[in-house]
């Protein structure tokens, strides 16, 4: 299905448009002037921590990654203990932000030379889901893998599309991001705003700063302050939500303001994306083309971009091999802004700090909009506030609990255990105003 | 600890309305004090709460924050850079 080699850019013509920057197109040619570039700059590293911001000059700089064989390392945080954590995997890696990518970009002008073809099996990346208490696991992407996965996701949502703007309201160092506004440009001939938008009126003025036809790429809770704060959209041709659970409501909402179609996504870090449905319309999640579900105690996915079966962690009712429901995610996993931990690493993570003698972490009885967790925690000469603190460098400050609660000790039982029903009594009775434990 | 401006404490109250922030209230935060990031002192909000602060302050002021620039950076360093962003925007319109 895929050849020994692929080109860096697909269906290279140098004067289309390959990125947006302050509302000019970035035409191809000189997107691979800037890449040659820093290919050169990156000869005889093995790995680069592509850690820029501007989602171009990130694009840039992991192209230049696949071109000169160095592995892109995608951390997801910028917890200090994480990247030190990965470092000591990577002594070679060269750390390159936008200043670095910026410094050394090309001579504005396009070459004449066709993009460099890429080895099918080349790795050239490595996806590191959330840095936690212990090693960041790392999924490692090889050039075939990539192409394949962004030409299933062009399909699903542009079978007919020659030409695509992308706005993106999330990190390329995340597999969804890198995905829909990297990938896509590389092996998609679409072209992404390097802008990287967050507040609702910031992702308003990048797509209205884009021609059409317009995508916004962009996550459940940016998409509801969107809505909250009744932001007017120029026309999108397609919005599309991915990272955690959309609420139909907001997906309903949003079609009806903004006159165009909702679809969410379905990934994981080590799958990339493999499903999709439009929330206001169907229940249901379609796989991509050429991927299945196997049906078993625990489903597993497999075909497509997946070099071998990957294990879903979520609970799936299947309705035929290519369609499926999602029942429910794993109890112990969270997923916070698209970041993923257990509530297990993340105990241990708060066990970990010094003065803490006792702890557990646990979803809340009634769940936040923002799905954090929430704890207590046995500390007797901590202050919550330095807990918080000192948890937020060793995890990504999303997983942070809230409220942390100090107790004098967990209702455990004669065999060590906690009971949930047991845990949030004494969680409830410690937030009654009367016998708060300040920190 | 640092006096809070009138707005500043109008701010502060907006911040523990906004974040249901229980372990600490409104006079309680410090002017000049971190509102993200590690360090001790800090006040360890994150992206999800610059969102929710954002939308909040919108709603009162009419003031649209940015984020993910250096400028961004330090409008939301403390409850008094935020405090004075807020000013010189309402100044200005």
């Amino acid at each position: 299905m895929v050849d020994s080699s692929t080109p860096l850019i697909a269906d290279y013509h140098p004067g289309r448009p390959f990125a947006w920057r302050d509302g000019e197109p970035v035409p191809a040619g000189v997107a691979l002037a800037d890449i040659k570039a820093v290919a050169a700059a990156l000869s005889g590293r093995k790995a680069l921590f592509n850690l820029c911001d501007d989602r171009y000059l990130f694009t840039v700089a992991f192209a230049a990654g696949c071109w000169a064989n160095a592995l892109n390392l995608l951390p997801q945080t910028r917890q200090p203990v994480a990247l030190t954590r990965i470092r000591e995997r990577y002594p070679d890696a060269v750390a390159i932000d936008d200043a670095w990518v910026a410094a050394r970009l090309g001579a504005r002008s396009p070459i004449a030379d066709p993009p460099p073809r890429i080895a099918a099996q080349q790795a050239v990346a490595v996806v590191f889901t959330s840095g936690s208490t212990g090693e960041p696991d790392p999924q490692l992407k090889r050039w075939r893998d990539l192409a394949i996965g962004s030409n299933l996701l062009r399909q699903r949502f542009f079978p007919e599309d020659r030409a695509m703007n992308i706005v993106a309201s999330v990190p390329p160092q995340h597999m969804y991001g890198l995905e829909n506004s990297v990938l896509l440009a590389l092996h998609g001939g679409f072209a992404a705003a390097s802008a990287r938008p967050f507040m609702p009126w910031q992702i308003a003025d990048a797509l209205a700063g884009l021609p059409a036809p317009r995508t916004l790429f962009t996550t459940p809770i940016q998409l509801k302050a969107c809505l909250d704060a009744a932001v007017d959209l120029p026309r999108v041709t397609r919005i599309i939500s991915a990272t955690a659970p959309l609420a139909i409501e907001h997906a309903q909402s949003a079609e009806r303001r903004w006159q165009t179609e909702v679809y969410e996504i379905y990934g994981s870090s080590e799958t990339g994306s493999i499903a999709s449905r439009r929330p206001a319309a169907e229940t249901s999640w379609q796989l991509y083309d050429g991927l299945c579900v196997d049906p078993a105690a625990q489903p597993v996915v497999r075909g497509g971009q997946l070099p071998e079966p990957v294990a879903l962690e979520d609970a799936l009712e299947l309705i035929d091999a290519t369609r499926f429901r999602l029942i429910g995610r794993s109890a112990d996993l969270l997923k916070v802004a698209g970041k993923r931990i257990s509530l297990a690493e993340l105990t241990a993570a708060l066990l970990a700090i010094d003065g803490v003698d006792d702890a557990v972490v646990f979803n809340p009885p009634e769940a936040s909009a923002s799905g954090r967790p929430t704890a207590l925690v046995v500390a007797p000469g901590c202050s919550t506030r330095a807990l918080g603190a000192e948890l937020a460098r060793r995890v990504d400050p999303v997983f942070v609990p809230r409220p942390l609660v100090k107790v004098e000790q967990l209702p455990r039982n004669e065999m060590g255990k906690l009971a949930r029903a047991d845990v949030i009594d004494v969680w409830r009775a410690a937030r009654s105003p009367r016998s708060m434990v300040r920190g | 600890m640092n006096e809070q401006s009138d707005l500043e404490r109008d701010v502060a109250q907006l911040l523990v309305t906004s974040l249901d922030l229980e372990d600490v209230t409104a006079a309680e935060i410090e002017p000049t004090a971190p509102l993200f990031g590690p360090e001790a002192d800090s006040l360890g909000l994150d992206s999800i709460d610059a969102l929710e602060i954002a939308l909040a302050v919108n709603q009162a002021y009419g003031i649209e924050l940015r984020a993910d620039d250096e400028a961004n950076s330090r409008i939301f360093a403390t409850l008094r850079s935020l405090s004075a962003h807020i000013e010189r925007e309402r100044a200005a319109a």
